[in-house]
């Protein structure tokens, strides 16, 4: 395999939560084997790591350098008490500042962040240090890292604060259980009592209320863990760099929130170099030796490994090597190696790899969670050994199906053994999977991988703070400066002894050849800021021993007091018993006399509840007679005002066939008002008829008259002006006939005959008018009219008697104008009447006999007679 | 009195400060009718400054072909002065009415060496920045400006020889500067102002300080807001080192300053203090430049210890 080219020697820090030899799983030896590789290209690696050690106070530093780099071991005796304490641990916080002051490094990469706490990120980014993150299982996602419920099912939730709060809550049930000692990631079934495993069920079904639990501290649960989860996304969203093994990882990730193509697929490196010189696997004569290597852990799925190997009827050997913490399971795998034939080694080194794997012809990895790039596959692939592997998260990416390995279902000892029978009755399948192992990249490839990456960052990251504005004058001091802040404390001091030992050289003549020591003894000896603050401390160190003291002595004393008390408890403790025993018979009795009285009060209770059923009875049954009574009062009043009714309608019955009798009565009135109207009518009508002509010819006549009356009064008038005239004239004869004798009396009397022949003439053709005028006008009394031979001034007034007589005339006939047309139309209606009385059969008969019937009749005929 | 002065006035582009801190020099110097003159030295590199100092055509531009920092820039000035008596000032130095007669005064002396006014920081009365004198604690040589830790008397207004003028604003010969100079061991700046007035101080001479004269220092950082803070700092301490290592010249303060630098380094390794130890080491990587320097000094009329006790303010 070709390595990248060399990257510039760099500080590089690892950080990581363990390392070896005090653990050594995974993570761990990766690390421990990639700060190797680094160191051999020539960089400066510094691990920071934590470690419990009693003999030492909490924080303390220790560096310890190996191989090239340097560990340090920051010690952290705490204990976390609950999910927040493990994620944020502001004390090594503080530790963490320290540390990276002193050393100065370019980058830091974490490598794991539990039992360190999530704070680091941002301590390394606040100094402005690039940092990286490989993500090796599922911490950035999950508390427990690994998917897994404390049932040991795998969890399918993704950022669920609720999933999340219920598997704290099922882990807080387990630990408050006795004897399951440490029991890891979780507990088989086998490992509770059904009740309890039912309990934790529940709880992690949701059901923790079921069980006790307030409402209100599983909704505090969920807040904490869901503010947990948030604090845990942010700080993972501050690195720089996100690297993960595999592409099954990177797609938990982004199920869980992280950015699509946030996180790098990164292959890890193994140191293996020292398994490539194995001999193959080859078609052997004796049996096929499969082995197990590893964490002896339940999620590991020896288990199910054993299961599957005691289904083999022979042919084949299986050795688990391995160890860890969980000493049940560990015993528990240990016996069952026993019952079903498989070889027992327990823990091995990691030296020791070479031989074991010599000695086997597969691995397997039975794993029961979602495995990420486990070491254990690439150390037996570099030893050309196949992996049978479950199939599940990342073994199923990194193991090739019949080219490489095998692969079952997960936790399914039945398909495992059909896997392990099918390599032990085919010989050829295991050394053609072996021939498909490709090479498996080395720590060395990872190391320069990862060197040119950090280059990549710090680069970037020193590009951007370089400034532009300075004078060309101060370039290379600003530039020296910069490089010796960038030095570890270490390493400045180193250099500064070395300058000083020159100095010391260049004076040596004046100095007497004072050594370091000595000048520094010298110094020391007029005083020193450290010592005063050792001073300081120790004072305060006795002061604490003090305290101590008397602490102790206080403790001893209330131990004394306790031991007293202990004494006097398990004193009264037996007493106790001896009196528990007498009470308990006697509790048995008085339980046995509650019991009856409970029952005898039982009993009381149902009787009074069925007496207050009762009196609820007679009162509801009281309510309903009441309400009868009312009910009846009310019918009763209803009957008479009813009774009161018929009478009133009764009479307003008989009233009403009165008033009945009455319209009957009026309405034949009507009717022969009616018929009698319509003759009334059909008379008037003839009268009007008949007015109506005379009228007319009245009114001809009328007319006429009035021509004539005025023709002969203008000739009256004209006779009366000539007769004036005349008289003028006469009296001018007069005058002259009193002057002439005898003709004066022939012309007066000529005058007076002409006088009494108008009279004559007016007489003649005045009387025959006035005459035809008065029996126009209807007049009843006698016309007087003047005796012939009237005079000419009682003529007169018989005109004026003939013009007041026509005014009367023509009011009446300006009266009776309006009725005509009215007329008319009851004519009209009359003939239609008739008409439809003639056209209609129906009518007639409906008409019957009845007077308008016989009326219509009568005038039919009389149409009829009078047409023919 | 009436002695010209060439004012020489090293820059970089601080044509913000030459606004204010000009035109009141330029009425000063006009007043004493004494055909001073002044010289701004461009230190750009670049030739920014001429034409923006072109409104004051009494004013000389002398352009550097490149950035050299103070004591180049300062040295192009002096050689480009035509009179003999030479005021050094920072473009952060405002001026007061009648400042330049009572140093030219003081510098009619030979055997004085240089003199400084009255440097008001801030133009606060009180923070004279100028009354400063050197001073050796626990092996070690310090700066002590007693004045700005509050501690100013009423010796701080009389005529009084001072450890040495302050580079920003003080009066000397051309000649003597000519034939000194600052030393490039301190580039690219600070404490080279002192090392050249312990030279004269060194060669018998004496450097006063005249409160008669009074400046202000409107203190804009010229220099330190260019550069990071510290980085400064670190400058300051680095030629504080290099200043002992080159004048402490008598066994007895070697081996005290000596002892007190291994005491040094182990304190600060033991209590976490790293940035004493950068300054310890950037001293130190020129180490070898100061002892070459050391070994040029003249033949001292006057050992460390004797200008130091010379040099303070008599009781």
């Amino acid at each position: 395999m070709r390595l990248p080219i060399l990257a510039r020697a760099m500080r590089i820090c690892q950080v990581v939560h363990g390392f070896p030899p005090l653990e050594r799983t995974g993570v761990e030896n990766y690390t421990a084997g990639l700060a190797r590789a680094l160191a051999r290209d020539g960089h400066r690696v510094e691990v920071f790591v934590p470690r419990k050690d009693p003999l030492l106070a909490d924080l303390a530093l220790r560096r310890e350098e190996r191989q090239g780099f340097a560990i340090n071991w920051i010690t952290n005796n705490h204990d976390p008490q609950g999910p927040r304490e493990a994620l944020f641990v502001p004390e090594l916080e503080t530790a963490f500042a320290a540390f990276l002051e002193r050393e100065r490094p370019e980058i830091v990469h974490f490598q794991h962040l539990i039992k360190l706490g999530l704070g680091l990120v941002s301590v390394a980014r606040a100094r402005g240090i690039p940092t990286v993150y490989t993500v090796h299982d599922y911490y950035p996602i999950c508390h427990r890292y690994t998917l897994l419920r404390p049932d040991l099912a795998r969890c399918d939730a993704r950022a669920d604060a609720r999933a999340c709060a219920r598997c704290d809550l099922a882990l807080g049930y387990l630990n408050a259980q006795p004897g399951l000692g440490d029991y890891q990631l979780g507990v088989l079934r086998e490992q509770l009592a059904p009740a309890a495993w039912e309990v934790l069920a529940d709880i992690l079904a949701g059901r923790a209320e079921v069980h006790g639990r307030a409402h209100a501290d599983v909704l505090a649960a969920e807040e904490d863990r869901a503010a947990l989860d948030r604090a845990r996304l942010e700080a993972y969203a501050q690195f720089d760099l996100l690297l993960a093994p595999s592409r099954f990882l990177i797609g938990e990730l982004e199920r869980a929130g992280f950015a699509r193509g946030r996180v790098q697929h990164a292959p890890l490196g193994f140191e293996v170099e020292d398994l490539a010189a194995l001999q193959p696997v080859r078609e052997r004569g004796r049996s096929v030796r499969f082995a197990f290597l590893g964490g002896i852990a339940k999620h590991k799925g020896v288990h199910v490994l054993l299961d599957a190997f005691a289904l083999l009827p022979g042919g084949a050997e299986l050795v688990v090597w391995g160890g860890s913490s969980d000493a049940a399971y560990v015993e528990r795998i240990r016996r069952r190696c026993g019952e079903v034939g498989a070889q027992w080694r327990g823990t091995y080194e990691r030296s020791d790899l070479p031989r074991i794997l010599a000695e086997v012809d597969a691995l397997v990895v039975p794993s029961i969670w979602f495995e990420n790039f486990p070491l254990v596959v690439h150390e037996g692939f570099a030893a050309g050994r196949p992996i049978l592997a479950s199939r599940l998260g990342a073994l199923a990416e990194v193991v090739r199906d019949d080219v490489d390995g095998l692969l079952f279902e997960p936790g399914d000892a039945t398909d495992l053994a059909r896997v392990l029978r099918r390599c032990v009755e085919d010989s050829a399948t295991l050394p053609r999977l072996a021939r498909g192992i490709a090479p498996v990249k080395t720590m060395e490839a990872e190391a320069r991988g990862l060197a040119l990456r950090y280059e990549q960052l710090v680069g970037g990251r020193r590009s951007g703070e370089e400034s532009t504005n300075l004078p060309p004058s101060l370039i290379t001091a600003v530039a020296r400066h910069a490089a010796l802040s960038g030095l570890p404390a270490r390493e400045l001091f180193a250099r500064v002894l070395a300058g000083l030992d020159q100095l010391r050289a260049a004076w040596s003549v004046d100095l007497g050849g004072a050594g370091a020591v000595e000048l520094l003894a010298s110094g020391l000896g007029e005083g020193s800021e450290a010592q005063d603050r050792l001073r300081e401390a120790r004072n305060e160190i006795a002061w604490l021993r003090t305290k101590k003291e008397e602490f102790d002595e206080g403790r001893e004393e209330l131990t004394t007091l306790f031991e007293d008390l202990d004494r006097l408890l398990n004193e009264t403790r037996a007493g106790s018993q001896r009196q528990a025993q007498h009470l308990d018979a006697a509790g048995a009795y008085v339980r046995q006399k509650e019991a009856e009285a409970l029952a005898a009060h039982e009993r009381i209770r149902e009787l009074e509840a069925v007496i207050a059923e009762k009196n609820r009875y007679i009162d509801e049954v009281r309510g309903h007679m009441h309400e009868a009574g009312r009910y009846i009062r009310h019918k009763e009043g209803e009957y008479l005002s009813a009774e009161q009714q018929i009478q009133q309608v009764a009479a307003q019955a008989r009233a009403a066939e009165e008033e009945l009798a009455k319209l009957r009565t009026l309405v034949e009135t009507r009717q022969s008002e009616a018929l009698q109207a319509t003759r009334f009518a059909r008379s008037k009508e003839a009268e009007v008829t008949s007015v109506t002509a005379f009228a007319q010819a009245k009114e001809a006549e009328a007319r006429d008259a009035s021509a004539y009356a005025r023709a002969k009064e203008a000739e009256a008038l004209e006779a009366a002006e000539r007769l004036q005239s005349l008289g003028q004239e006469l009296g001018q004869e007069r005058e002259r006939g009193r002057g002439l004798d005898a003709r004066t009396r022939s012309v007066a009397e000529v005058s007076r005959l002409a006088l009494e022949t108008q009279a004559r003439l007016l007489n003649r053709f005045l009387r025959p008018i006035l005459t035809r005028l008065h029996a126009l006008h209807g007049g009843q009394t006698p016309l007087e009219l003047p005796g012939e031979g009237a005079g000419f001034a009682e003529l007169l007034e018989a005109l004026r008697q003939v013009e007041r007589a026509l005014g009367v005339l023509g009011e009446e006939l300006e009266w009776l104008r309006p009725m005509h047309p009215e007329l008319e139309a009851r004519r009209r209606r009359l003939q239609e009447l008739h008409a439809l009385y003639k056209k209609h059969l129906l009518l007639r008969a409906l008409l019957g006999w009845t007077d308008l019937g016989r009326e219509l009749r009568s005038a039919l005929e009389s149409e009829r007679r009078a047409g023919s | 009195v009436t002695r010209p002065v060439s004012v020489v006035i090293p820059s970089l582009d601080d044509l913000d400060l030459f606004e204010r801190h000009l035109p009141p020099l330029l009425e000063e110097l006009a007043r004493r009718s004494a055909m001073d003159e002044v010289v701004v030295v461009d230190d750009t590199g670049r030739d920014v400054l001429a034409q923006g100092l072109a409104r004051w055509p009494e004013v000389r531009v002398v352009a550097r072909p490149e950035n050299g920092g103070f004591a180049r820039a300062m040295r192009s000035g002096i050689e480009a002065a035509r009179h003999e008596l030479i005021f050094a000032m920072n473009p952060d130095v405002l001026v007061r009415r009648g400042f330049l007669d009572p140093l030219v005064a003081c510098l009619s002396e030979d055997e004085v060496w240089a003199v400084v006014p009255r440097i008001l920081l801030g133009g606060v009365e009180e923070r004279i920045e100028s009354w400063a004198f050197l001073r050796e604690k626990g092996g070690l040589i310090e700066l002590d400006q007693p004045a700005l830790r509050g501690a100013a008397d009423g010796r701080a207004l009389r005529l009084a020889p001072v450890s040495f003028a302050v580079g920003g604003a003080c009066l000397y010969r051309r000649a003597d500067f000519l034939a000194t100079g600052f030393d490039p061991l301190y580039e690219p700046f600070y404490w080279e102002d002192i090392d050249w007035s312990w030279v004269g101080w060194r060669a018998g001479k004496r450097v006063l300080y005249q409160p008669a004269s009074v400046v202000e220092h409107q203190h804009r950082g010229t220099i330190g807001r260019r550069v990071p803070k510290d980085f400064v700092r670190a400058m300051v301490e680095r030629n504080r080192l290099l200043f002992s290592w080159k004048h402490i010249d008598t066994p007895d303060l070697e081996r005290r300053h000596l002892a007190a630098l291994y005491r040094w380094a182990l304190d600060t390794y033991l209590e976490d203090r790293r940035e004493d130890l950068v300054w310890l080491a950037f001293a130190l990587e020129e180490l070898g430049t100061a002892l070459v320097a050391r070994a040029r000094l003249a033949p001292a009329a006057r050992s460390i210890e004797e200008i130091l006790r010379r040099s303070r303010p008599s009781e």
